[in-house]
C-alpha cells in the first residue's frame, strides 16, 4: 500500500529565506567556488597549499550546513517550485559527497607537487564539481538534474585533462567529453520523451500524473524511462555504458580518478534512485528487467574483465563497474513492496565510497614522482617499506572484498538482503558468484604487497606520507571498519533518508523501519 | 562464577585489545611482546576453564537450548540482528580447545621465533578473537560476521609466515572457503531477513517462518526450501572441515604453513565447521538433516578411508599428517550425521582430541624438519638413538593418531562407531576399516623416522630443548588422562548433546532411505 | 573378600608393576643398571606376593562368593540408554589363575633378563616395557568391563610391539613389531564390533552383566553366534590362529625373554581365556564353538607340521606353542573350559622354560639361533639340558610330566564332544597331533644337545650364569610336579583344579565316563611316546647329517612347511600389494586430476574469458559509441515489445 503525498503545485516566485535554507549548502559552496578562483589570482605558485585549505574551509562548512539540514528536515519539503528536494535523502548524499570531496583536496597537494600540475583552479574545479552533484542530488526537477549532470561532467571532463603535458590524461579527458555528451544526448531525449507523456517537469507531479495514468501504459513513456536509465548509467559506468571508464580512470590524474570514482556514482545514484523508486515506481514492471539485467551484467563484466588486468588503476575501474552492478541490486527492488531497496544502496554508496577513498587514495600518496603508480609491480613488497599503508591498502581491498569485519560486506549483505527478500534470489546468486571471482584478483593484488621485492633496484621509490596523506587513509580505514562493525548508525541514517526521500513518500511495513 | 561480569564479552575482547596494546610496544623489544601475548592467551584459557568449569551437569531447561553466561546487546536493530554470546556443553568445550591451541600457539611461536614478531602475535590474537566470537554467537548474523571475518587475520598470517608457495595456497583456502560462505550467507538471510536473526528466537515453533524460495533452475517439487537452506549451510561448514571430496585446500594450506602456526589453524579451525553443523544444522534443519545424514555419513567414511590412503601414498612428513587431519575429521563428521547421543557426544570428545593431536604432531613433525632440514620421510630414519625424549612424546602422539585403547581417541573412536553403528552398521565396519590403514600409516610414519639404523647424515641432530617439551608434556599428557578419565568431556557434553538430538529428532525422520 | 581390601590389593597389584615401569623408563637412564634390574624384577616380585594373597582369599572365600567386582571410578556415562562404561574390575578363581601365571612366571623371567640383558644398553627401556606389559596383561585378566578389557588387550598388544621392536635397528625386527600390531587391531576391531552388538542388544558392557544377561540372546540365534565368532576372531588374532597366525613366528625377532612371557606364557595365550571367560555366550552359540574348536584342531595341525620343518631353535618352539595353543582353543571350542586353562597353565610354565633354556643356548652361541649349527651341547650344558628334556618330556606328553596330565586331560573331553563324525574327527587329529608333538619336540631337543658339534662355536660354549640359570633350573622342577597335585586326567580322581575354577567355567557337561576316559589317555599316551620314540630313532640314534632333517617326509611338504605353507606370500599379494596400488592412483591421478583437477579449470576458463572481455576493450571512442548506441536501442525495443504485448 502507498501513501502518496505530492508537494502542492505553486505558482513560480521569488525565491525566499526557506528557499535560500534548502540551498544552503550548494550555496555556501558555490561562494568558495567564487573566491578560491578569485585567490587563485594572488597567490603565488608556492603557496597554492593554501587554496586546498580554503577549499576545506568551504567544505568543512557545507557540511555543517548539511547537519543542521539534516535535523531541520525531519520533514522533508521541496523548494524553489518543487524543483529541488530540501529532505534528508539530499541531506545524506550531500554528507558523503562532501567528506569524500574533503579527503580529495586533503591528498591533492602532495600529489600535484609531485606531478608538477598544481594549478589553483583545480581546487576550484572540485568544488564546482561537488557543486554539481549536489544539484544531482537534490534534484526534483528534470531541468535541475540535467543542470547537475552538466555542471559536474564539464568540471570532470577539465579535471581529467589536468596533466595537460600527458597524451594519456588529454585522451582520458576527449574520450570523457566525447561519450559524456553522448551520453547527455541520451537522457535529455529520455528526459523529452517523459515530459512529452506526462507534461510536467518536476518529479513530484510526473509522478502523480503516471499515479493516475498507472494502469495504461505507453510505450514512448517506457521508452524514456529507459533513456533516462541509461543517461544515468552512463554516469555510474555501469555495463554496457562502462566502456570509457578504465581508460579514463586509468588516464586521469590519480587524485582526480580517486575523485570521480567516488562521487560521480553515488551522485547519479542518488539521481537513478529518487528518479526511479520515487518518480516512476508504478512502472516497476517495465524498468525492471532492465536494471536487473544491467546489475547482472556489469557484476559479472566488471568482475571477470578485472581478473587479468596488470594496472591497478584500471583494476579498480573495472571494479568500480561490478560494484556499481552490486549497487544497481537495490535499485532493482521493487520500492513498493520493501524499503530495503533503497536502503541497502545508500548504505552500499557509503561503504563504497569509504574504501574506494581509501584504496585510491594509497595509490595516489605512494605516486613517485613525475609518474602515477599504475603497475602492480609499483605495489610489491610495499609492506617492506610501509607497513601502515599496505596494511591499510590490503583492507580497503578486503572491503571492495566484501569480507567483515569491513564496510563493504555490510554494503553487500543489505543489497543481497533485498533482493532476497523480494524475491530476487538470482540476483543476490549471480552476487555471490561475481563475489567469489572479485575476492580472487583484491586478495592477489593484497598479497602482492606482501611479497618480498624480487631486487632492490627494480623496486618501485615510495614517497613518505605526508600528514595529510597519512590522516586520509587513517580516516578511511577507520571508516570502513566503523562501518562495518557497528552498522547501526549508519544504517538508522539511511533508513530516515529514505523515509525523506521526495517526492514520493513510501511508507510500507518492512524489515526496513526499526 | 558471577554471571555480573560479561565474561563471554571478555573473552573475545581480551585478546584483540592485546593485539591493540601490542602496537604501543617497540617492534624491537621481542621478549616483551612474547610475555605479552603468552599472558593474554593464558588468562583467557584461565577465564573459559572457569567458564567451562561452571557449566550444570544437568539436562538443561531452557527452551529451545539452554545457554548459560547469556548476554545480549543491540547490534543491528533494524533486521533485529543482536550481540548475542552464549555457551553450552557444545561450544564452551570448543572454546576450551580454542583457547588452549592459541596459548599453546603464543608458547610455541615464543619458543621457535619468526621475523616480525609484533605483527604475527597481533595477527595470532585477532584470530582468537574471530574464533571466539564464532563459537560464542547465538545470533546467525554474528556467526557470520566471526565465521568470514576468521579470514581476514588468516589471510595475513597464511600470506605472510610460511613456505614458498604460500601465496597460491592462501589464495586456495581463502577463495575455496569463501566460496561455501558465500552460500551459506545467502541461505542465512533466507532464513533470518523480515523475522530474526536470533537462533532462540528462530527455534521458537510458534513464530517459525517458512522463508519462501523463488530459484528458478531448483524445481521446488524435488527440493523443499529448507533442503536447499540446509544444503547452503553444509557446503560451507563441509569445506571449512573439510569433507572429501572439499580437502584440496587442506594439505597445500597445511604444507606451507609453519608449525607455530598450524597449532591453531589445524586445531581450531577445521573443528569449527563441525561445530556449525551441531549447532545449525541439527537445530535449524532437523528435517532436512535427516534427509541428508546417509549421504553425509557416506561422504565422511569415504573421507576417513580417501585421507589414510592418500596419507599412506604421500612422502612429505608435512603431507601424512595433513591428510591424517582430513582422515580423522571424517570421523568427527560420522559422529554428527550418526544423530545419535553416542555419535555425537564422541563428535565432540573426537574434536578435542583431534585438536590436541594434531597439534602435537604438526609440532614434532616441524621439530624433525628444523632439524633435519628435509620432509621426505625416506631421507630420514632411526632418530631414535639421537632424540629420546622427542621419540617418547611421537610415541604417544602417534598412538593416539591411531586410535589406541588407552589414549583419547579410542574414546572418541568408539563411541563415534558405536553412534554409526546404530545409524547404520556397514558404515561403522567401514570406518573401521580406516583404523586399520591409520595404524599402518601412522606406525610406518613413525618408524621409519625414529626406527631403522641413523643416516649418517643425522649424526648431528639434537633431541628437543625443553622449551619444545615444554609444548609437548602437556598435549601428550592430556592424551594419555582423557584416555583414562573420559567423562572429563562427556559429564558436561552430555545435556547439551541430548538438547541437540532432541530437537533434530522433533521432525521423525521423513523419507529417510 | 571385602571390596576394601580387594580394592587395595587391586591397586597393589596393578600399581607395582605400572610404578616399575615408570621408574626403569624415566629415571633408568639416570640411575643406571643395578637400579634397573632391582626397579624392574622387585615391582613383579611385590605384585606376585600380592596375588598370592588374592589367591589364598579367593581359595579361602565361601563356596559362591568366591567372585567380586569393585569399581574404581565411572569411566564415561552418556546417559541412560547410551554407551556407560565403569573402570570396573573382577577378582575370582579364573582371574586369579591367570594373574598368579603372569607374575609368577613373570617374575621368573625377569629375573632371567637380568642376566640375558646384560651386555645390552637398553636395559632401562627393556626393563619399562616388560613391567608395562606385566601390567598390561593383569589389566586385561582382571577388566571387568568390556572396554576395560579391550583396553588391556590393546595394550599388551602395544608393549608386544615395542618388545618386538626392541632392536629397533634391525628392519626385520621393526617390520616384525608393524606387522604383530596391526594384525592385533585387526583382532580388536572385531572384538569392538562384537560389543556394539552386545551393548546395542542387553544395553551394557558390563561382563558381570552381560553374563547375567545372557538369557536375552535366544540359544543358537544369529546375533549370539556372530558376537561370539566376532570375540573368536579377537582371541585367534591374539593367540595366532589361523588365519591371523603368520605375525608369532616373526615375533621372535624380540629378545628371548620376550618370547618366554609374551608369546609363550601369557599374551598368546590370552585368547583361550577370553573364550573361557565368555563362555555364558559362547555355550549359547554351538556354531561359533564349532568353528572355534575347528580352527583350533586345525592350527595345531598346521603348526606342528611347520615346527617339525624349521631351523630356527625360536621358530620350533614358537610353532610348537601355535600348536599347543590351537589344542586349548579346540578345548574351549568343545566347552571344555578347565581342561583348557589347566593346559594353559602347565603351558606357561614349560613353555617358559623351554624358551628360557633355548635363550641360554643362544647366549652362550652368541646369538646362534640355527640349529643346524648347533648339536653335542648336552655335554657343555649340564644344567641347561636337563631342563630342557624336562620341558620337552613335558610339552610331548611324556607320562607323570605336567604336559601329559593337562594334555590327555583336555583330550579326554574330545571324545565326548558330540554327535556326529566331526567331533571324532577332530579327536582323532588330535590324537595325531600327539605324534607329531613327540616328534618335533625330540628332534629338536636331539640335534641341539646331542650329536657332534656343528661349529667351532660350539666347542666354546660356557654354561650360563647362575642368575639364568635358576630361573631355567625352578620352571625345570615345576614342569616335572606341578600338575600333580592338581588335576589326575581320570575323572573323579584327583580334580582340585577344575573345582576351584568350577564357580566361573562349569565343567563340562559332558565329562567323559571313568572308562571311555581311560581308554583315551592309554590312547594318547601311546601316541605322545610313538612320536617321542620315533624322533629318538630318527634323530637321536641315526643322528643324520644335519642337511635332511626329516627324511621320511615328502619332499613338497617339506618345502612348503619350511615356507610356513606360503601365508606370508599369499596375505601379501591379496592385502597389502592392491592397497599399495589403490594409494598409487589416489595419489598420481584421482588427487590432482579430479578433486584438485576441477579448481584449476574453472579458473582456466575464467581467465579466458577475462581476456576476451579486455579484446572488447580497444580504447577507440567509436567503438565505445556503437556499443552503447547498440546497447542502448536494444533495451528500448526490448521493453517497448514487452510493454506493448
Amino acid at each position: 500500500m502507498i501513501a502518496l503525498q505530492t508537494a502542492p503545485l505553486v505558482p513560480l516566485q521569488i525565491p525566499g529565506g526557506s528557499d535560500l535554507i534548502g540551498l544552503l549548502p550548494e550555496l555556501i559552496l558555490g561562494g568558495a567556488f567564487v573566491l578560491l578562483m578569485l585567490l587563485d589570482l594572488v597567490t603565488p605558485p608556492t603557496r597554492r597549499g593554501w587554496l586546498a585549505f580554503v577549499a576545506l574551509l568551504g567544505l568543512g562548512a557545507a557540511f555543517g550546513a548539511t547537519i543542521f539540514g539534516w535535523f531541520d528536515t525531519a520533514q522533508g519539503r521541496t523548494v524553489y517550485a518543487g524543483s529541488f528536494a530540501y529532505d534528508r535523502f539530499s541531506m545524506f548524499v550531500n554528507d558523503i559527497l562532501l567528506i569524500s570531496a574533503a579527503l580529495v583536496v586533503l591528498i591533492s597537494p602532495q600529489y600535484l607537487n609531485r606531478r608538477g600540475i598544481h594549478h589553483g583552479e583545480y581546487y576550484a574545479l572540485i568544488i564546482a564539481a561537488t557543486v554539481g552533484m549536489m544539484l544531482l542530488a537534490g534534484a526534483t526537477s528534470l531541468m535541475v538534474i540535467f543542470l547537475g549532470i552538466e555542471l559536474l561532467s564539464i568540471s570532470l571532463y577539465i579535471l581529467s585533462g589536468f596533466s595537460r603535458t600527458e597524451e594519456r590524461s588529454q585522451e582520458a579527458a576527449m574520450k570523457y567529453l566525447l561519450l559524456g555528451g553522448f551520453a547527455s544526448g541520451f537522457l535529455l531525449f529520455g528526459m523529452a520523451l517523459v515530459y512529452g507523456e506526462t507534461g510536467h517537469t518536476q518529479l513530484a507531479q510526473i509522478a502523480a500524473a503516471l499515479h493516475a495514468s498507472s494502469n495504461t501504459v505507453d510505450p514512448l513513456l517506457i521508452a524514456g524511462v529507459i533513456l533516462v536509465f541509461i543517461g544515468f548509467a552512463f554516469k555510474v559506468s555501469a555495463v554496457p555504458f562502462h566502456a570509457w571508464t578504465p581508460d579514463v580512470y586509468q588516464g586521469a590524474p590519480t587524485s582526480v580518478t580517486t575523485f570521480m570514482s567516488v562521487t560521480t556514482k553515488v551522485a547519479a545514484f542518488a539521481a537513478l534512485l529518487r528518479v526511479f523508486e520515487a518518480t516512476f515506481p508504478y512502472q516497476y514492471a517495465h524498468w525492471e528487467g532492465i536494471i536487473a539485467l544491467v546489475a547482472i551484467v556489469s557484476m559479472v563484466w566488471g568482475n571477470v574483465a578485472a581478473l587479468t588486468q596488470t594496472s591497478v588503476k584500471r583494476m579498480l575501474a573495472y571494479s568500480g563497474i561490478a560494484q556499481a552492478g552490486y549497487i544497481m541490486i537495490g535499485v532493482a527492488v521493487n520500492p513498493m513492496q520493501s524499503s530495503l531497496g533503497i536502503v541497502g544502496s545508500l548504505y552500499y554508496l557509503a561503504a563504497y565510497a569509504v574504501t574506494n577513498i581509501g584504496a585510491f587514495a594509497v595509490i595516489t600518496v605512494m605516486a613517485g614522482r613525475g609518474e602515477d603508480l599504475d603497475s602492480y609491480d609499483g605495489l610489491r613488497g610495499l609492506y617492506y617499506r610501509r607497513p601502515r599503508v599496505a596494511v591499510a591498502m590490503s583492507l580497503f581491498l578486503l572491503s571492495l572484498g566484501g569480507f567483515p569485519p569491513t564496510a563493504g560486506f555490510f554494503g553487500k549483505f543489505f543489497v543481497f538482503a533485498a533482493a532476497i527478500q523480494n524475491n530476487l534470489t538470482p540476483l543476490a546468486l549471480w552476487g555471490i558468484a561475481t563475489s567469489v571471482v572479485a575476492a580472487f584478483y583484491y586478495l592477489r593484488v593484497g598479497l602482492l604487497l606482501f611479497q618480498r621485492p624480487v631486487s632492490e633496484e627494480q623496486q618501485y621509490e615510495w614517497p613518505r606520507t605526508s600528514i595529510a596523506g597519512g590522516t586520509v587513509l587513517a580516516a578511511s580505514a577507520v571508516g570502513t571498519l566503523f562501518l562495518g562493525i557497528l552498522v547501526a548508525f549508519v544504517l538508522n541514517a539511511a533508513t530516515m533518508a529514505q523515509h525523506g526521500l521526495l517526492p514520493g513518500l513510501i511508507t510500507t511495513a518492512t524489515a526496513g523501519t526499526p | 562464577m558471577s554471571t555480573h561480569v560479561p565474561w563471554l564479552t571478555l573473552v573475545m575482547v581480551i585478546p584483540v585489545g592485546t593485539a591493540l596494546l601490542l602496537q604501543l610496544i617497540p617492534r624491537e623489544s621481542r621478549t616483551a611482546i612474547k610475555v605479552v601475548t603468552i599472558g593474554s592467551t593464558a588468562a583467557v584459557a584461565i577465564i573459559v576453564g572457569l567458564l567451562v568449569g561452571s557449566i550444570p551437569r544437568s539436562i538443561g531447561t531452557g527452551a529451545p537450548l539452554t545457554l548459560y553466561f547469556q548476554e545480549q546487546l543491540k547490534w543491528i536493530p533494524a533486521i533485529n540482528a543482536s550481540y548475542h554470546l552464549g555457551i553450552d556443553g557444545l561450544s564452551g568445550w570448543l572454546l576450551a580447545l580454542n583457547a588452549g591451541v592459541f596459548l599453546l600457539g603464543a608458547l610455541a611461536v615464543s619458543a621457535k621465533g619468526t621475523d616480525r614478531l609484533r605483527f604475527y602475535c597481533s595477527l595470532m590474537l585477532i584470530t582468537e578473537t574471530a574464533t571466539s566470537g564464532v563459537l560464542l554467537s547465538i545470533d546467525l548474523l554474528l556467526f557470520y560476521f566471526f565465521w568470514e571475518g576468521m579470514l581476514v587475520p588468516l589471510y595475513f598470517i597464511l600470506g605472510n609466515f610460511g613456505g614458498p608457495n604460500r601465496g597460491r595456497a592462501t589464495l586456495k583456502f581463502i577463495i575455496y572457503t569463501t566460496a561455501g560462505s558465500l552460500l551459506m550467507l545467502i541461505a542465512i538471510i533466507f532464513t533470518g531477513i523480515g523475522h530474526s536473526f536470533d537462533l532462540q528466537t528462530l527455534l521458537q515453533p510458534a513464530q517459525a517462518v517458512q522463508p519462501r524460495l523463488v530459484i528458478p533452475g531448483i524445481n521446488v517439487a524435488t527440493l523443499t526450501s529448507q533442503q536447499f537452506l540446509f544444503i547452503c549451510f553444509a557446503l560451507a561448514f563441509a569445506i571449512k572441515i573439510p569433507i572429501v571430496p572439499f580437502h584440496t585446500w587442506l594439505p597445500d594450506a597445511y604444507e606451507s604453513a609453519p608449525a607455530f602456526v598450524l597449532v591453531f589453524f589445524a586445531g581450531i579451525v577445521s573443528k569449527l565447521g563441525a561445530y556449525g553443523f551441531i549447532r545449525y544444522g541439527l537445530t535449524l534443519f532437523a528435517e532436512p538433516i535427516h534427509y541428508f545424514k546417509w549421504i553425509l555419513a557416506a561422504l565422511a567414511v569415504f573421507s576417513i578411508i580417501y585421507g589414510a590412503v592418500m596419507a599412506l601414498a604421500s612422502t612429505d612428513i608435512k603431507r601424512i599428517v595433513a591428510y591424517a587431519s582430513i582422515s580423522h575429521l571424517g570421523f568427527v563428521t560420522l559422529g554428527i550425521f550418526s544423530l545419535t547421543q553416542n555419535g555425537l557426544n564422541g563428535a565432540i570428545i573426537q574434536i578435542i582430541n583431534h585438536g590436541i593431536i594434531i597439534s602435537a604432531l604438526f609440532l614434532i613433525v616441524g621439530f624433525i624438519e628444523v632439524r633435519v632440514g628435509t620432509r621426505d620421510r625416506h631421507e630420514i630414519s632411526g632418530l631414535e638413538r639421537r632424540m629420546p625424549w622427542l621419540y617418547f612424546f611421537f610415541l604417544v602422539a602417534t598412538l593416539a593418531g591411531l586410535g589406541m585403547p588407552g589414549t583419547n581417541s579410542f574414546v572418541g573412536e568408539f563411541t563415534i562407531l558405536l553412534g554409526a553403528f546404530q545409524l547404520q552398521w556397514i558404515y561403522a565396519v567401514a570406518a573401521g576399516g580406516g583404523t586399520i590403514l591409520a595404524c599402518w600409516y601412522m606406525l610406518r610414519l613413525h618408524q621409519g623416522l625414529m626406527h631403522g639404523p641413523l643416516k649418517e647424515r643425522l649424526e648431528g641432530v639434537r633431541d628437543i630443548r625443553v622449551s619444545e617439551g615444554v609444548l609437548l608434556a602437556p598435549l601428550a599428557a592430556l592424551m594419555i588422562f582423557i584416555g583414562v578419565y573420559p567423562r572429563t568431556i562427556g559429564d558436561i557434553s552430555k545435556p547439551a548433546v541430548a538438547q541437540y538430538v532432541g530437537i533434530s529428532s522433533q521432525t521423525p525422520a521423513s523419507g529417510t532411505q | 573378600m571385602t571390596v576394601g581390601t580387594t580394592t587395595a590389593q587391586l591397586l597393589l597389584i596393578l600399581g607395582f608393576p605400572l610404578a616399575g615401569s615408570a621408574l626403569s623408563g624415566l629415571l633408568g637412564p639416570r640411575l643406571g643398571r643395578r637400579f634397573v634390574n632391582y626397579a624392574g624384577t622387585v615391582s613383579i616380585l611385590a605384585s606376585f606376593a600380592v596375588a598370592c594373597l588374592m589367591l589364598s582369599s579367593v581359595v579361602g572365600a565361601p563356596h559362591g562368593h568366591s567372585s567380586i567386582s569393585v569399581r574404581l571410578f565411572q569411566w564415561l556415562d552418556l546417559g541412560s540408554g547410551n554407551l556407560s562404561v565403569g573402570m570396573d574390575f573382577t577378582l575370582d578363581p579364573l582371574s586369579a589363575l591367570m594373574v598368579m601365571v603372569i607374575t609368577g612366571v613373570g617374575f621368573l623371567i625377569h629375573v632371567y633378563s637380568v642376566g640375558y640383558m646384560e651386555h645390552d644398553d637398553g636395559i632401562a627401556r627393556f626393563f619399562s616395557y616388560m613391567n608395562f606389559f606385566v601390567f598390561s596383561m593383569l589389566l586385561l585378566v582382571l577388566a571387568a568391563d568390556l572396554v576395560i578389557l579391550l583396553i588391556g588387550w590393546a595394550l599388551v598388544a602395544l608393549s608386544s610391539y615395542l618388545l618386538i621392536g626392541f632392536w629397533y635397528e634391525r628392519k626385520s625386527a621393526v617390520l616384525a613389531a608393524r606387522k604383530a600390531f596391526i594384525t592385533q587391531v585387526i583382532g580388536d576391531l572385531a572384538m569392538i564390533i562384537a560389543a556394539f552388538l552386545i551393548v546395542l542388544h542387553i544395553q551394557t558392557l558390563s561382563m558381570p552383566n552381560i553374563f547375567a544377561r545372557a538369557g536375552a540372546f535366544d540359544s543358537g540365534g544369529i546375533l549370539v553366534t556372530g558376537i561370539c565368532a566376532l570375540l573368536a576372531i579377537g582371541a585367534f588374532a591374539k593367540s595366532a590362529q589361523f588365519p591371523l597366525h603368520t605375525w608369532l613366528p616373526d615375533a621372535m625377532e624380540g629378545p628371548t625373554p620376550v618370547s618366554a612371557l609374551i608369546h609363550a606364557a601369557t599374551m598368546v595365550t590370552a585368547g583361550v581365556y577370553l573364550i573361557a571367560r565368555f563362555h555364558p555366550l559362547f555355550d549359547r552359540a554351538p556354531v561359533a564353538q564349532g568353528m572355534v574348536a575347528c580352527v583350533g584342531i586345525g592350527t595345531a595341525l598346521m603348526a606342528g607340521v611347520i615346527a617339525l620343518n624349521q631351523v630356527d631353535i625360536k621358530r620350533v618352539i614358537a610353532y610348537s606353542t601355535m600348536s599347543q595353543i590351537g589344542l586349548m582353543i579346540y578345548a574351549v571350542g568343545i566347552g571344555a573350559y578347565a581342561a583348557g586353562m589347566f593346559q594353559l597353565t602347565t603351558h606357561a610354565i614349560f613353555k617358559a622354560l623351554l624358551f628360557l633354556a633355548a635363550g641360554n643356548v643362544i647366549h652362550a652361541l652368541h646369538d646362534e639361533q640355527d640349529i643346524r649349527a648347533m648339536g653335542g651341547l648336552a655335554a657343555r650344558m649340564r644344567t641347561t639340558h636337563l631342563a630342557f628334556l624336562s620341558g620337552s618330556l613335558a610339552l610331548a606328553g611324556i607320562p607323570f610330566f605336567s604336559g601329559w596330565f593337562s594334555k590327555e586331560n583336555l583330550l579326554g573331553f574330545g571324545t565326548v564332544a558330540g554327535p556326529g563324525a566331526i567331533p571324532w574327527l577332530l579327536y582323532i587329529v588330535g590324537v595325531g597331533i600327539n605324534v607329531l608333538t613327540g616328534l618335533y619336540a625330540f628332534r629338536l631337543w636331539a640335534v641341539v644337545f646331542h650329536g657332534e658339534p656343528q661349529t667351532a662355536r660350539v666347542y666354546a660354549a660356557q654354561e650360563a650364569r647362575r642368575v639364568m640359570l635358576v630361573p631355567v633350573a625352578i620352571l625345570g622342577v615345576l614342569a616335572l610336579i606341578v600338575a600333580w597335585p592338581l588335576q589326575f586326567p581320570i575323572p573323579s580322581t584327583l580334580h582340585v583344579f577344575s573345582d576351584f575354577l568350577g564357580s566361573v567355567v562349569p565343567t563340562s557337561a559332558r565329562e567323559p565316563g571313568v572308562g571311555l576316559a581311560v581308554v583315551a589317555l592309554l590312547i594318547g599316551t601311546v601316541a605322545s611316546l610313538v612320536g617321542a620314540g620315533a624322533a629318538r630313532q630318527i634323530w637321536l640314534l641315526r643322528q643324520p647329517n644335519a642337511a635332511e632333517l626329516v627324511p621320511r617326509f615328502p619332499k613338497q611338504l617339506v618345502v612348503a612347511a619350511y615356507n610356513k605353507f606360503y601365508w606370508d606370500e599369499i596375505y601379501d599379494a591379496a592385502l597389502v600389494r592392491p592397497t599399495k596400488a589403490i594409494a598409487r592412483t589416489a595419489r598420481r591421478v584421482i588427487e590432482p586430476d579430479i578433486f584438485d583437477g576441477w579448481i584449476g579449470g574453472v579458473v582456466d576458463v575464467m581467465r579466458g574469458f577475462s581476456i576476451d572481455l579486455r579484446g572488447l576493450q580497444t580504447g577507440l571512442i567509436r567503438d565505445y559509441a556503437s556499443l552503447f548506441a547498440v546497447a542502448a536501442v536494444v533495451f528500448v525495443v526490448i521493453t517497448a515489445v514487452v510493454v506493448t504485448r
